[in-house]
């Protein structure tokens, strides 16, 4: 144990790599959580979005803000930049909204959640191919069993959920 | 299975999200603090969707604004918890964790630990549990970590 803890200190990146697990682990959890504690039947969803934008734009928005000043930036953005990381926003929102009407059509956290992290990793996998196409006999086998890993996992999760 | 719909469209999202983040900094020219703007736009684009797109909704539909303590808490907890995702993965990268290692860590961890988490706060009809889901998770979770370790350019 104390080695263990000796370890994670010596190293931040794996305690900080560790915290992030449990964010996303706890994160359609607080969203479920948050919907149900609502106790309104048909607008829940909007009323859990609203908050989970305002605490997103509390820490993103005032924590960014915050760092930028104290490095003492230029305030000048590129327009292209600004646009992309915009969209980003505009899809981790998207995100949220899904696993809330995900979650209202009697989707599990359990199962939801599974589905949503490994299928992003593939899509993400995916779309970066696509911009960025490695030479041919790039591919590695490690990948492509990954890849058929996750959709045979997803499968497997979304048949065989276990029943609330 | 309406809802298998939804968790496609957020997982495409999210998905998307990755890539846009990426593109977005890389767009910032600025090597220093690009991850810093990058995320104070991702901020505004949610806050737009999330706080403005769903104010609107809660207007036209006539909703009462009030809010029970706890939905609220937890809302706002759900908020931090995603985007303290983005600066663990900042902070990490700048504690010199490999990019790769940092991601595959949380792919192969977030599920495993959401659904432990899933299944004993909201505990599934006795004899339901299966093989094959506990099977599905593990894995997703290994195939998520392969694809994200061995893609190409890693």
């Amino acid at each position: 144990m104390r080695r263990r803890r000796l370890l994670i200190f010596r190293r931040p990146w794996l305690l900080f790599s560790l915290i992030k697990v449990g964010a996303l682990g706890i994160y359609g959890i607080l969203l479920h959580a948050s919907r149900i504690a609502m106790a309104d039947p048909t607008q829940a969803r909007y009323k859990t979005l609203f908050f989970a934008g305002v605490g997103y734009s509390l820490v993103a928005i005032v924590g960014s803000v915050l760092i930028l000043r104290f490095k003492g930036i230029q305030w000048r953005f590129p327009i292209k930049g600004m646009v992309l990381a915009t969209l980003a926003g505009v899809a981790s929102a998207t995100t949220a909204l899904g696993i809330l009407l995900a979650f209202e059509a009697q989707g599990t956290p359990a199962v939801v959640m599974t589905i949503l992290f490994t299928g992003a990793q593939l899509i993400n996998a995916v779309l970066s191919l696509a911009i960025d196409t490695p030479q041919a006999g790039g591919l590695r086998w490690q990948f492509l069993v990954g890849f058929q890993l996750v959709i045979l996992g997803i499968c497997m999760v979304a048949i065989y959920r276990p029943i609330m | 299975m309406t809802w298998l719909v939804f968790t496609l469209i957020a997982t495409t999202a999210s998905g998307i999200f990755g890539v846009l983040t990426h593109a977005g900094q890389k767009a910032m020219r600025d090597s220093a603090n690009a991850q810093y703007k990058a995320l104070l736009f991702a901020g505004i684009g949610y806050s737009l969707v999330a706080v403005v797109g769903s104010g609107v909704m809660l207007a036209v539909n006539g909703a009462q604004w009030s809010f029970p303590m706890k939905g609220l808490s937890l809302g706002i907890l759900a908020g931090i918890a995603v985007v303290g995702v983005i600066f663990c993965n900042l902070l990490a990268f700048a504690a010199q964790g490999s990019p790769v290692v940092v991601i595959s860590i949380g792919a192969a961890g977030a599920p495993v630990l959401n659904a432990a988490i899933a299944i004993t706060l909201y505990p599934p009809a006795p004899g339901s549990l299966r093989w094959e889901f506990i099977f599905g998770i593990a894995a997703a979770a290994i195939g998520g970590y392969m694809v994200t370790v061995y893609r190409p350019g890693t």
